[in-house]
């Protein structure tokens, strides 16, 4: 299951992120690591807003597609 | 011409000089937002054409 | 200043390092609410303590940099090495902020951590540990709220202090080395305990390695970019082939027992470690715990899937019609500025009244006054010329009145009318520029000398001075954008529509900041990580017409649409279009084609933006435009105004021998060139060639040569040398203005766009598409739009319809296929 298939308000626990080192080095320094619960805040298109420890993240649908995740 | 207008035209002349070297020496400003002593990005309203290092103390060198 | 003490802010982006810097050094250096609003490094002095330099360096993440701006922050902190950092912590977003702080304390240089926005914490209810966080990372720690003016002097004093002691008995810093290695330092200073099992072992095996090649106080630091293959430290170690295979070993060996890339490895055995320490430092109100705050409910609304994008346009189109709409705020204003403050005089508003004088105005509003004398001398021109009927023409609008008779009694009379005095119809305040008229004639000046200050120096200043209003609101429109935090949430929007067109949502911040200024707008395409989405975007961002583009549209706006207030706003769609087409064909080329897939972006938590920010950073912007008003445009008009009024042998012309001058001959060599464009008199060139210098020099300019046209107000003048040039004056002046737009920015710009391109060739590459851009569209505008409205034909015609078909092939050729890496 991957980020991308979450609806607004659902929460999910990170396994893993995969794709491009950089963009996965990136998301790994603002807290997308294994383990790490997120909530989607809002959603359009696919594009949405995590809400990431304490901090909000924009992603796009491609990068969220690359984020696995797991029910919590 | 009478000394009226020569005065008046040395006025005009000098100040136009002026701001010429003014810019050629500090660089030319721009709606960049930034302060003189801040925004780096060269300008005149910024701190110079060579840049934030003109405006930052010399203190790497030794 | 040889023993001057550096101290570093570091910290994630909107962690408030600018705000504290700024308290700290007294400075008023730029601070907003989107990401990237730092992209150099910034020095000023601490209050109180000449010997020290506090840098304020762009917001970061991580060690590892991502973007161009965090590039400038690693290559300081790691190479230059402060004498102590001071690092920033969002306390309200604690344990993201750590993951930074754990990388900088392993650099092992003395650091102070300041928990900022310590106000909110404890508002929120929540409690932190400050003792256990300071054991654990070995460092200070203390609390401050930069805002509030809060803790943050005694955290600056905290780490000179802790700078000082780090240099005291280990002896002067080695010359030539940057590095902040002391002589004498026998071993690496204390580091936290990160990380556990293989990793530790693994790090501690290449600490052996690498030992005696690095500073010994960042040995850890190195060790671990050692471990992550970060292909620069490697590089600069100089490892041998037979060590680094050693270490090649340990990692590989780590890899495989945890399954993860040895990057990712250490990024989770960091969140670990923080994981472990907020457990006992960090006491979160629970009550607050998984709650929607007030940015995500606004956040509902502004990036709703429907909303957020009429709601974005909405918000220009407003800031339009308040800058340049007919009877809107900004228009009342510069028409003011332009007719009264700057130039004749206006009435002390609730002070007029009708004429109270015995004679011809009598009972008359002043405005009626004025039109009966302007009858009174059509009159007078018409019997003269022998004619039997008379009109007079609409300043603004250029529309004749109805046709009246003329005799012999009605000139009589029109002979006898004298211009009404304008104190006689209420409290009348002179304008600067009948001030300087007045006082140069009771001087008795010279009519040349005359001319020169009001015509050409004062002119062309009032020009520019007179569209303050317009751009002012501009500019408090983007400074509330800024500081608001919607930016970032624009960029998050648009990334939608961008990403069809190849281009990232990213892109749409140096956009947003070149409605402004160019300079800063080529600046912030540092935040975008992908290098050539980055080259694209400087190449694309000044498309925008910025704040002083914004000046020749007003001024096209008012002379020539002023029904039309929306030909202002669509000139930012166009601009907007332009990038998105631009983007697709440039994308379609060798040079570009790359998918920067990913979009990743931090939305800052909205606030209220205060009075004092949006002030400013509104008054710093109208600042730099008033100062080019006097630096540039002066000087640059006194020059224009001697080339024209000299011929090439340097006699002083008369009014009527402008065809003589200097200005004249240069703009006829090069008018050819604006000729399909319809504006191919030499007043037209030497407008828009000036406008290199800063753009609205192409209103000042235009304002001085179009001076000898017909008409008595230079509003007037220019709607005569459209007319002139043009059998469709409207279109020809659509055509400039667009033309002006949307060609390379002013020489300010192309010098910024230089100089972050990195290279000549790109620098050139730049200054050409934008060129060919901007005359294929005034190309296009003008040709076609005279072949719709019956003007025929032509070979310009044709060229158009060519350019415009190697455009359209450009966008919509199919993209070529991607090698197979």
């Amino acid at each position: 299951m991957t980020l991308a298939t979450l609806k607004e308000g659902e929460r999910a626990r990170l396994v893993r992120v995969s794709g491009d080192d950089a963009v996965k080095h990136h998301l790994g320094a603002l807290g997308f690591v294994a383990g790490t619960v997120v909530r989607v805040v809002g959603a359009s298109y696919g594009n949405m807003i995590l809400a990431v420890h304490e901090s909000r993240i924009a992603v796009n649908e491609a990068t969220a597609q690359e984020i696995e995740i797991e029910a919590v | 011409m009478n000394a009226a207008s020569a005065i008046v035209l040395a006025a005009v002349v000098a100040f136009a000089a002026l701001a010429v070297w003014r810019v050629l020496r500090k660089g030319a400003p721009c709606e960049c937002g930034g302060t003189r002593k801040s925004c780096g990005c060269g300008c005149g309203c910024c701190g110079g054409a060579e840049g934030h290092d003109n405006a930052s103390p010399k203190a790497v060198k030794d | 200043m040889a023993n001057s003490i550096k101290i570093a802010l570091a910290g994630n982006p909107n962690s408030g390092k600018t705000t504290l810097f700024n308290a700290l050094t007294g400075s008023e250096q730029y601070v907003g609410n989107w990401p990237g609003v730092t992209v150099e490094k910034k020095d000023g002095i601490l209050a109180g303590h000449r010997e020290v330099v506090i840098q304020d360096l762009p917001g970061i993440y991580s060690l590892s940099p991502y973007s161009a701006e965090e590039k400038v922050s690693r290559q300081f902190l790691v190479e230059e090495g402060p004498d102590a950092i001071l690092n920033i912590v969002d306390g309200t977003n604690i344990e993201r902020n750590l993951y930074l702080s754990t990388q900088l304390a392993e650099l092992g240089l003395p650091m102070v951590m300041a928990v900022n926005m310590m106000d909110v914490v404890r508002k929120n209810g929540d409690k932190i540990d400050f003792e256990k966080i300071a054991k654990a990372l070995r460092c200070e720690v203390v609390g401050i709220s930069a805002l509030k003016n809060e803790g943050g002097q005694e955290a600056a004093e905290k780490a000179v202090a802790m700078a000082k002691c780090g240099e005291q008995g280990i002896g002067k810093r080695e010359e030539g080395r940057g590095n902040g290695e002391r002589r004498g330092l026998r071993r690496a200073p204390e580091v936290p305990h990160v990380f556990t099992g293989s990793v530790e072992h693994a790090i501690a095996h290449i600490e052996e390695s690498i030992q005696g090649k690095v500073p010994l106080r960042s040995i850890r630091w190195y060790a671990i970019k050692v471990f992550e293959r970060d292909r620069e430290i490697i590089n600069r170690l100089g490892l041998g082939v037979g060590e680094m295979k050693h270490i090649e070993e340990h990692i590989r060996d780590c890899e495989k027992e945890l399954g993860d890339d040895a990057e990712s490895i250490i990024t989770n055995q960091r969140y670990d470690f923080i994981q472990r320490l907020m457990d006992k430092s960090l006491a979160l109100n629970e009550k607050r715990k998984g709650k929607a705050t007030l940015s995500d409910r606004i956040d509902k609304v502004v990036t709703h899937r429907i909303w957020a994008i009429p709601i974005f346009i909405l918000s220009l189109c407003a800031m339009w019609w308040l800058a340049v709409a007919e009877n809107g705020p900004g228009t009342l204003l510069t028409d003011w500025a332009n007719d009264g403050f700057l130039a004749d005089g206006w009435h002390l508003p609730f002070t007029t009244h009708e004429c109270r004088e015995e004679g011809r105005y009598k009972g008359m509003e002043f405005e009626d006054a004025q039109e009966e004398f302007a009858k009174a001398e059509a009159t007078v021109q018409a019997w003269e010329a022998g004619e039997k009927k008379a009109s007079i023409e609409d300043e603004e609008t250029g529309e004749a009145s109805d046709e009246w008779d003329v005799d012999e009694a009605a000139y009589n009379a029109a002979k006898e009318a004298e211009e009404p005095d304008p104190s006689q119809f209420g409290v009348w305040v002179p304008g600067i520029g009948a001030l300087i008229t007045g006082a140069l004639e009771r001087s008795g000046v010279s009519d040349t000398v005359k001319s020169l200050v009001v015509d050409g120096a004062w002119g062309g200043v009032a020009t520019v001075l007179g569209f303050v209003p317009v751009i002012f609101i501009v500019f408090l429109f983007l400074a509330f954008l800024e500081d608001c935090g919607y930016m970032a949430r624009v960029a998050f929007i648009m990334d939608r529509i961008f990403r069809k067109f190849g281009l990232s949502g990213k892109s749409f911040i140096p956009i947003l900041i070149g409605k402004g200024c160019g300079v800063p707008a080529v600046m912030a395409t540092r935040t975008i990580e992908n290098e050539r989405a980055r080259r694209m975007t400087t190449i694309l961002a000044t498309f925008i017409p910025c704040g002083a583009k914004t000046v020749i549209i007003a001024m096209f706006a008012a002379l020539f649409f002023r029904e039309q207030w929306y030909v202002a706003a669509l000139m930012d769609v166009v601009g907007i279009a332009i990038i998105i087409l631009g983007g697709v064909a440039l994308k379609k080329t060798r040079l570009f084609k790359d998918e920067a897939a990913s979009f990743v972006l931090e939305l800052p938590a909205y606030h209220p933006p205060t009075v004092s920010g949006v002030w400013h950073h509104t008054w710093n912007r109208l600042k730099g435009y008033i100062l080019k008003a006097g630096l540039i445009i002066f000087p640059a008009c006194v020059f224009l105004w001697f080339v024209m009024h000299f011929d090439w042998s340097l006699n002083l012309l008369a009014d009527e021998e402008i065809e003589k001058s200097i200005l004249h001959d240069l703009g006829s060599w090069i008018a050819w060139f604006f000729e399909p464009l319809g504006f191919g008199s030499w007043q037209g060139a030497a407008a828009s060639v000036s406008a290199e210098i800063a753009k609205e020099q192409a209103t000042a300019t235009l304002g001085l040569v179009a001076a000898n046209m017909d008409g008595s107000t230079t509003g007037s003048h220019i709607q005569a040398l459209f007319g002139a040039v043009s059998d469709f004056p409207k279109l020809a002046a659509l055509s400039f203005m667009v033309f002006n737009l949307f060609v390379p920015p002013c020489m300010v710009a192309i010098a910024v766009t230089f100089r972050e391109m990195g290279s000549q060739k790109w620098g050139w590459f730049a200054v050409g598409f934008q060129l060919f851009v901007g005359y294929a569209l005034a190309l296009s505008v003008y040709r076609l739009g005279v072949l719709f409205a019956g003007g025929g034909f032509g070979v310009w015609t044709a060229l158009a319809v060519v350019v415009d078909l190697f455009c359209l092939w450009a966008i919509f050729r199919p993209a070529r296929k991607e090698a197979s890496k």
